[in-house]
């Protein structure tokens, strides 16, 4: 061996020793605290046992790693801190652990609301004046005192911000108009006439405040059924007026109300700041990789806001989302417990499923499933999310258009207009499997959806006429259809062949293309669906001008009422309806329907008006609905707390503890 | 030799210059809605959204505008803002170049000390078991898909063994240095952790190198190897060599003055571009070990039609291919005085 061939071997046995070394460190410096005890309503973990009441703790011999701090493992970071810009549900996440509202969801109603910022509120009998009186001693995180003006200012801010796809005409509506989607051009140009300063008094306005009475009272241009909903949403946090000032922010003067509307997320002075009343506080924030939180010591939560609920500060120092694209590495982190808590995507949980120890439903009811297993599932859990199927009954051609194929009836192609007629659109739900479409890809975790009304929703019923699978229903509409050929062949002996879009890399709605082309090709093998994914960017593009006459996209409710169902869905200008040309007299019905629906104050009246509007999708064949899917949280077992609420952003670390 | 230097800089800007119009171009061709999904992750709820996305950062414009409003921020040193990243540009370069370049330091070391002594052992046992051992070896390396052996790796060293964790720091490790007694000098923890006298941070910032620092060496030695056993093959057979053997020098002396530099030409070569690449960002071994470096934000980037990032990170690619490049041809003449730098 020469010198050279030594000293490489002398090095690699350094570079062994030094990394032996350091795997041989401590993965923490600090000694793991022990576990808490079980809670006493704890049973055992044989899977022999019956179902517990409440999920049970680790095993005694099993120490939760990183005892102070919890950590989230998840996909995708926020996109901005400040609650009135942000619209997505990572930043949401961020922002309803550091912020708080007037009203807070109770525990895991989707219904009931407790007071939260606000002790009590008295609403108007007419329902068009909201009085709330707002919580005293509640301190900032910087130390300031809220005030019934900071709650007014953040009111006032969301709306005059809007900033283009943002959450604020969700706040517009109630207070300038069910028309309104932009405070620029709905409000200022078209109520004011292109005056920014009369606009946002007319802002200040519809929201005043009494710092003396301590309130906060807001008048409404209509009565709005879903009002507590709306304002318990992040985008209605409430941020310190003084403090947002010194960052930048609007100064609160009519006068300067148009240079801060409409920001990009850089120029807006809240994008990375944050200073809320709530349980935790902003440490550090590094954009799509990590988001940490300390807790907040001196918050103000005293005594539980519902029987049973967190009080005092919050039980973990820290708490830690971090962001792991991968899944593999986002599981081997879950898997040696370097998390606490893990999003699993659903054609991933064949791998996590061998290692889950208790499973509990949505009630909280757990069961044991293997002694072994270190990880808690949740099943079952009823989402806020619904996948449709949409048709396009006036499909654009400009410049042609590849999904309509030939662009006639000739085998080749359809006509723009072909969902038109009600007899197509009924025969592709009659020919839609959702049995095997909930089998194969959701493993049975999700219910059918019946029209835009989620399950249990106001307006719901279960027992609503809906579509089944039935191929011989399916064949007897597509034979019913007054579609002819040029040569006056009818549809069934013509064929057609068009393309299903969906956003590419979306298995699941792929699949559902997949099952709907191939029974269609059973009913009639000269019926061809093509099922093609389009790269997002595209999909939007094509969504925007109106140019796929079948395609499947999802929503995710922005607050848990019918109202954010049926506006998207079936509304004119809706963000789905808007492109898809509902018949004329149905539309014109669907729309009084839903301005009475949401101007009634009466539950049990909004109720029917949203079942008779749900009936007349059904009626009208006007989308196919495909399903409402049920989710799944997974957690360690050492995790103590958690309880499922659809309408939260993601984890409330306040609830949780190791 | 300065004169030489400064001539071949002065490239830089055109390359940039032509990189940028070229990207710019291609991007441009993309309908302004498309190009608005940028700053929309679904479908808006209000679809006078896009619209207003579209004036707001005047997608709708001629491209001439739109580049030379981009090129005039350049000139006053502002790259832009990276939605992608979520900060401007130049932040996320200097927030995300640093974990690059750790990890291609502690990564091209190995690489090239033991990819080229490999090869050159190969070459000196030629067709014996050394050489036979060591091409299965590099065949079997450069066979082996990157995301593959990195999840392998993970799943064995971190997921069952514990040994190795993914990311650049433990939790604990990351609470000292998000806190305001850490001095980030250099945003390389190995190197940071030194300066500020914390060595169970070092300790802890090596653990988590290790694995995409193995996994980017093993898929790389293959080619090193490769390379310096042919170089080497082929410098053995040269007259130079002969001659020194028959003037009845030492063997070892003939190797590692007469051969060995001389072979090291291709593979400088080899590693200049292996050392950009590396700079540029690995995109799968930083997705498996979840390493948030230059490769993950320029995939992030282009799947975003982040324009702004992508001609940011270009302009970086650009400059650090000029670069290396030149540095390559310095090192040429430093192995091979013949060499005439012109």
């Amino acid at each position: 061996m020469n010198k050279i061939s030594k000293s490489m071997t002398i090095l690699t046995i350094l570079i062994a020793a030094a990394l032996a070394l350091a795997s041989c460190a401590p993965a923490t410096p600090t000694p793991p605290a022990s576990v808490s005890t079980p809670p006493g309503s704890s049973t055992g973990t044989t899977p022999s046992s019956p179902p517990t009441a409440a999920p049970t703790s680790a095993p005694p011999s099993s120490q939760a790693k990183n005892p102070d701090t919890l950590i989230e493992a998840t996909t995708g970071g926020p996109e901005s801190l400040d609650p009135q810009w942000a619209y997505d549900t990572a930043s949401g996440e961020v922002i309803f652990n550091v912020y708080e509202t007037l009203v807070f969801p109770k525990k895991d109603s989707t219904t009931e609301f407790v007071p939260m910022l606000a002790t009590s509120w008295d609403i108007s009998s007419d329902g068009l004046t909201y009085t709330f009186h707002i919580r005293k001693g509640v301190k900032f995180q910087d130390g300031s005192d809220l005030t019934p003006q900071d709650v007014a200012y953040s009111l006032w801010r969301l709306m005059i911000l809007d900033r283009a796809g943002g959450p604020s005409w969700i706040v517009l509506q109630p207070f300038f108009g069910l028309d309104v989607n932009s405070f620029a051009s709905d409000v200022v140009q078209k109520q004011f006439n292109g005056d920014w300063t009369k606009a946002a008094q007319a802002v200040e306005d519809a929201i005043t405040y009494d710092n003396s009475a301590g309130t906060v009272t807001m008048h409404l241009k209509q009565p709005y059924g879903p009002m507590l909903q709306i304002l318990s949403g992040t985008w209605a946090s409430v941020v310190n007026m003084s403090w947002a000032i010194k960052q930048g922010a609007w100064d609160g003067k009519p006068g300067d109300a148009q240079k801060y509307n409409n920001p990009s997320a850089e120029a807006d002075p809240l994008f990375k700041v944050m200073n809320g009343t709530g349980p935790y506080k902003l440490e550090k924030w590094v954009p799509e990789q990590e988001t940490d939180l300390t807790r907040n010591d001196n918050y103000w939560v005293t005594t539980p806001l519902w029987d049973g609920g967190p009080s005092g500060p919050a039980k973990m120092k820290r708490a830690v989302i971090k962001v792991i694209n991968e899944w593999g590495t986002r599981f081997a982190t879950f898997k040696t417990g370097d998390a606490d808590i893990a999003y699993v995507d659903r054609q991933y949980i064949s791998q996590v499923d061998p290692l889950v120890g208790e499973t509990c439903d949505a009630s909280g009811k757990c069961t044991p499933t293997n002694t072994g297993g270190a990880i808690r599932l949740y099943k079952g859990l009823p989402s806020v999310e619904e996948t449709a199927i949409y048709f396009n009954e006036n499909v654009s051609n400009t410049g042609g258009n590849n999904t309509l194929g030939s662009g006639k009836l000739d085998g080749n192609g359809i006509p723009a207009n072909f969902f038109s007629d009600i007899n197509i659109r009924q025969a592709f739900n009659y020919c839609f499997d959702w049995q095997t479409y909930i089998k194969q890809i959701w493993n049975g975790e999700a219910v059918q959806a019946y029209g835009p009304i989620l399950q249990g929703e106001l307006g719901y019923d279960p027992s609503q006429a809906h579509y089944t699978f039935d191929l011989n229903k399916c064949t007897a509409a597509f034979k019913a259809s007054t579609w002819k050929s040029a040569d006056g062949k009818s549809l069934w002996d013509t064929g057609f062949y068009m393309q299903y879009i969906y956003n590419t890399g979306n298995d699941q709605r792929k699949t559902a293309g997949d099952i709907l082309a191939a029974d269609l090709q059973k009913v009639n093998p000269k019926f061809h669906l093509q099922v093609v994914g389009e790269p997002f960017a595209l999909l939007l593009k094509d969504q925007v001008s109106g140019r796929m006459p079948i395609f499947m996209l999802g929503w995710l409710e922005d607050y848990h009422d019918p109202q954010d169902w049926v506006v998207p869905f079936l509304a004119s200008g809706g963000t789905y309806s808007g492109s898809q040309a509902f018949p004329a007299d149905v539309q014109k019905q669907m729309d009084q329907l839903i301005k009475q629906g949401v101007q009634t104050s009466d539950q049990q009246a909004r109720a029917k008006i949203y079942s008779q509007l749900q009936n007349i999708t059904y009626q009208n064949a006007l989308d196919l609905f495909v399903v409402q899917p049920e989710g799944r949280h997974y957690e360690q077992m050492w995790v103590k707390g958690y309880y499922y609420n659809p309408i939260y952003s993601g984890i409330y670390f306040y609830a949780l503890s190791k | 030799m300065s004169r030489y230097i400064v001539r071949r800089l002065l490239i830089l800007p055109l390359v940039m210059l032509g990189l940028s119009i070229m990207i710019f171009g291609m991007l441009m061709m993309l309908d302004p809605v498309e190009r608005a999904a940028l700053y929309i992750t679904s479908i808006p709820k209000n679809p006078a959204a896009i619209q207003a996305i579209i004036q707001k950062y005047g997608l709708n414009q001629p491209v001439y505008i739109q580049y030379g409003r981009w090129l005039g921020n350049v000139l006053h040193g502002n790259l832009g803002w990276s939605k992608t990243a979520q900060m401007p540009v130049t932040q996320a370069i200097l927030t995300y170049f640093p974990a690059t370049l750790e990890l291609a330091l502690w990564s091209f070391t190995p690489i090239m000390v033991i990819g080229t002594w490999l090869g050159v052992q190969a070459a000196l046992h030629h067709d014996s078991f050394i050489d036979q051992a060591a091409r299965v070896f590099s065949i079997i390396g450069y066979s082996f898909p990157t995301f593959v052996f990195g999840l392998l790796v993970l799943m064995v060293f971190y997921a069952n063994l514990q040994w190795f964790p993914p990311g650049r720091l433990s939790n604990w490790a990351n609470a000292i240095v998000i806190s305001s007694n850490w001095h980030a000098y250099t945003g390389m923890y190995t190197l940071d952790a030194l300066l500020n006298q914390r060595y169970d941070i070092f300790f802890d910032a090596l653990r988590h190198l290790f694995l995409p620092a193995l996994t980017l060496s093993y898929v790389s030695w293959a080619l090193l190897l490769r390379v310096a056993r042919s170089s080497m093959l082929e410098v053995l057979q040269q007259d130079y060599v002969r001659t020194a053997r028959a003037k009845g020098l030492k063997e070892r002396w003939v190797i590692n003055r007469h051969a060995r530099p001389n072979a090291m030409i291709p593979v400088v070569t080899i590693g200049g571009l292996l050392l950009v690449g590396l700079l540029n960002g690995v995109v799968i071994t930083e997705t498996v070990f979840n390493f948030h470096g230059m490769g993950l934000f320029a995939a992030n980037a282009a799947l975003n039609f982040d324009a702004v990032s992508i001609l940011g990170i270009a302009l970086l690619a650009g400059g650090l291919l000029v670069i290396a490049n030149l540095v390559v041809d310095l090192l040429y003449r430093f192995l091979d005085p013949r060499i005439e730098l012109n």
